[in-house]
């Protein structure tokens, strides 16, 4: 049976079922209001966001759903540091819109979309120095000149590189 | 009173011509202006914006307007050492990283590089301590990599005479044995290099009569953590005794609380600091000690190994067999180590006096159940050599810091329980001058029985002095597990004390030829007195003769 989700600038998304359950804020929220036709709100998810939540989670239907609160499963997925290629290519988009989906995965609870977003945005900082992360990120460097230069003097293996 | 001087020094492979740039702070590199941010948002103030309402678009999002949860995320992805980086970028990302200390010693488990020592259990640490003991490692290791080109050295006035000092494992604590102005009285002093307050004398404790050896460890005794201090000492022939004076080796403990509680400028502690463990005489010979682990190992000369459970003040001992096909009649305990493995390290010889070469031993003996004595027994693995050198240096680190408190055994096996390789040092016999190594790389055998050891027989490495340094007659050798220290000098008519001309650092890439660095030129014709090497958190402590400074040389820069 389909759901229907409606985005904060009020496109209508009719979507599977077991799609739109990957989202366990969805998945809650239709097991309290059970068998119903009513539209899902997502006042915080725009359409274009959501147009590209519903592929990732389109693909990953038949993935096993994330068990939660195991602490040892917590620590294992967030060192597994490759990203599928599958995944790779979805998450290619511009800042922006990287940043849209990790908000978008974090409030709709998809751990796996976040995890996929926060992998990408950590391997972008990879090996970067400071300035370089200034430039990619466009993050103004708001360090007095003293704080500056005594962070320099103590991380100048940082710097160098 | 402090002194500070920000240096450089640029080191070269062959130890002549070392070059050396000195620099104060305003050598790092000018500040690049920051990029000012292109902002793409159509948000004007409304009286020159004729745009109507309906295109007016919420600024971009950024990777600084998530929230700090999502910021932690994100942290969590990261390798430890972009994560020490991001801090770099701007004020905020350095509030979340500090704020993040339980996901900063999670990343820290995957860490593969050496710690620095830390007293304290890696749980217990704040945000800004994990980030300090990271930053020295991942500072320490860009160092090693591109051969010590940097050092950063300071120097203070510890108001006394100091000279013996010994630093403790992590490079904040340093034990230091000084004479009073007027000379007539002895004290040791700790000093915490790294107080808030600038360096500071936290304790001391009178010592009688000048001491011959000074050395640190952590340990801990009765469930507290806390610093053991080891000295060895000549009691003077007194008027009425009769004969050769007595030795006496003593153990002092101070616990990390009481080092705390006193660090604090507002402490109101009244107890007395230091607490005798040990204290132990013998007629005079030739005495060396190691204390690690709660034990204090002392060797006496001839054949003597007694092992003192600091503790309960048990004792167990060894009576060492005779070297094989040994006919001399002076053998001689050069050094002695307590290991990782339950075994105790000794290099020995049939005859410590002969300039002619003759058998020396590197042998690891069983330390004996407490209470017991073990006579003539058999060594657990030794090897033979033919030298003439007396000066051997044993490196001091007993086990590695492990990167969390509770390790598994994958970890454990992986860290090979954290046993460090163990490193003597000594001088090479000429004609082949330079510095040999006997080196004890740890090893895990999974059959028949799972076990950590040692790989035996020793690894030797020999360095060849370069030109310049063949004129050199004398070598102060300062062993490290990774890392050793040479002063290779002059000795000019009797004097034991080299020039700080240049000094070697060593380590494990095998090269046969010593690479040198240079000194800061403020010290470079200064004397060398005592020389301590904490090769976890890369100090180098130095007491010189000639303006009675200490000097620090940190290479975590």
């Amino acid at each position: 049976m389909p759901v229907l989700l409606v985005t904060s600038d009020n496109e209508q998304f009719r979507v599977e079922k077991v799609v739109a359950q990957r989202s366990v804020l969805i998945k809650n929220m239709l097991e309290d209001v059970g068998e119903s036709d009513q539209p899902i709100p997502l006042p915080n998810v725009t359409a274009p966001v959501l147009k590209k939540v519903l592929e990732y989670c389109d693909h990953h239907q038949t993935d096993p759903l994330p068990t939660g609160d195991e602490p040892s499963a917590d620590e294992s997925r967030k060192r597994t540091t490759d990203i599928s290629e599958w995944d790779q290519k979805f998450i290619t988009v511009d800042q922006e819109m990287l940043f849209e989906i990790i908000l978008a995965a974090n409030y709709l609870d998809i751990k796996p979309l976040l995890d996929v977003g926060c992998k990408t945005v950590a391997n972008m900082i990879k090996g970067k120095s400071p300035e370089e992360i200034r430039k990619l990120f466009n993050i103004v460097n708001d360090f007095t000149p003293e704080e500056e230069a005594q962070i320099k003097k103590e991380n100048e293996w940082a710097e160098d590189r | 009173m402090v002194q500070s001087t920000s240096s450089r020094t640029a080191g070269r492979w062959h130890g002549d011509n070392v070059l050396l740039k000195q620099s104060d702070g305003s050598e790092f590199p000018a500040l690049l202006p920051s990029p000012t941010p292109l902002c793409f948002s159509n948000s004007t103030s409304p009286q020159c914006s004729p745009l109507p309402v309906q295109s007016f678009k919420v600024p971009s999002l950024k990777l600084e307007t998530l929230t700090i949860e999502l910021l932690f995320e994100i942290i969590e992805h990261m390798d430890l050492e972009d994560a020490l980086r991001f801090r770099l970028v701007s004020k905020h990302c350095a509030e979340v990283v500090l704020m993040a200390p339980s996901i900063l010693k999670r990343l820290l488990r995957h860490v593969k590089l050496p710690l620095p020592y830390s007293p304290k259990p890696i749980q217990s640490l704040g945000g800004k301590e994990v980030i300090s003991l990271c930053r020295r490692a991942f500072a320490l290791d860009a160092n090693w990599q591109r051969k010590l080109d940097r050092l950063r050295a300071y120097s203070f006035f510890p108001l006394h005479r100091s000279y013996l000092v010994s630093l403790a494992p992590g490079g904040r604590y340093l034990v230091a044995a000084y004479h009073s102005t007027s000379g007539e009285e002895h004290f040791i002093g700790l000093y915490d290099l790294e107080n808030p307050q600038g360096m500071v004398c936290l304790a001391s404790c009178p010592t009688e009569t000048p001491l011959d050896r000074l050395t640190t460890t952590w340990m801990e005794i009765k469930g507290k953590m806390g610093i053991a201090v080891t000295w060895v000492r000549e009691i003077p022939i007194n008027k009425t005794h009769v004969g050769s004076p007595d030795v006496e080796v003593s153990v002092l403990f101070i616990s990390l609380d009481m080092i705390e509680a006193l660090a604090d400028p507002e402490h109101t502690t009244e107890d007395a600091p230091f607490e005798y463990l040990c204290c132990r005489r013998w007629k005079s010979c030739t005495i060396r000690v190691c204390t690690a682990n709660g034990l204090l190992a002392v060797a006496r000369s001839p054949d003597t190994l007694s092992f003192y459970d600091l503790e309960s003040e048990e004792k167990s001992t060894i009576k060492l067999p005779h070297l094989p096909l040994s006919q001399m009649a002076d053998p001689v305990i050069f050094a002695i180590k307590i290991m990782c493995d339950g075994t105790a390290l000794i290099v020995r010889s049939e005859d410590g006096h002969s300039s002619q070469l003759n058998l020396h031993a590197i042998e690891a003996y069983a330390i004996p159940e407490m209470g017991q004595t073990a006579v003539d027994p058999p060594p657990v693995q030794c090897n033979y050599l033919h030298s003439n050198q007396t000066n051997y240096d044993i490196s001091s680190m007993y086990q590695r810091q492990s990167t969390s408190d509770d390790p598994s055994t994958e970890e454990v096996i992986e860290a090979l329980a954290y046993l460090p390789p163990v490193t003597i040092s000594v001088e090479s016999s000429p004609p082949a001058k330079g510095i040999t190594q006997y080196r004890l790389f740890p090893t895990y055998v999974s059959e028949p029985e799972p076990r950590f050891g040692y790989v035996w027989p020793v690894t030797v490495w020999q360095g060849h002095y370069s030109e310049h340094d063949q004129d050199r007659t004398q070598t102060l050798n300062v062993a490290g597990a990774d890392r050793s220290l040479s002063f290779p000098f002059t000795s000019p008519g009797r004097a034991q004390t080299p020039a700080l001309s240049e000094f070697m650092v060593l380590d494990s890439f095998g090269d046969d030829t010593i690479p040198s660095v240079g000194l800061p030129k403020s010290i470079e014709r200064d004397v060398v007195q005592c020389v301590s090497w904490d090769e976890s958190s890369g100090k180098l402590c130095l007491s010189t003769v000639g303006d009675l400074k200490i000097w620090v040389l940190d290479f975590a820069v």
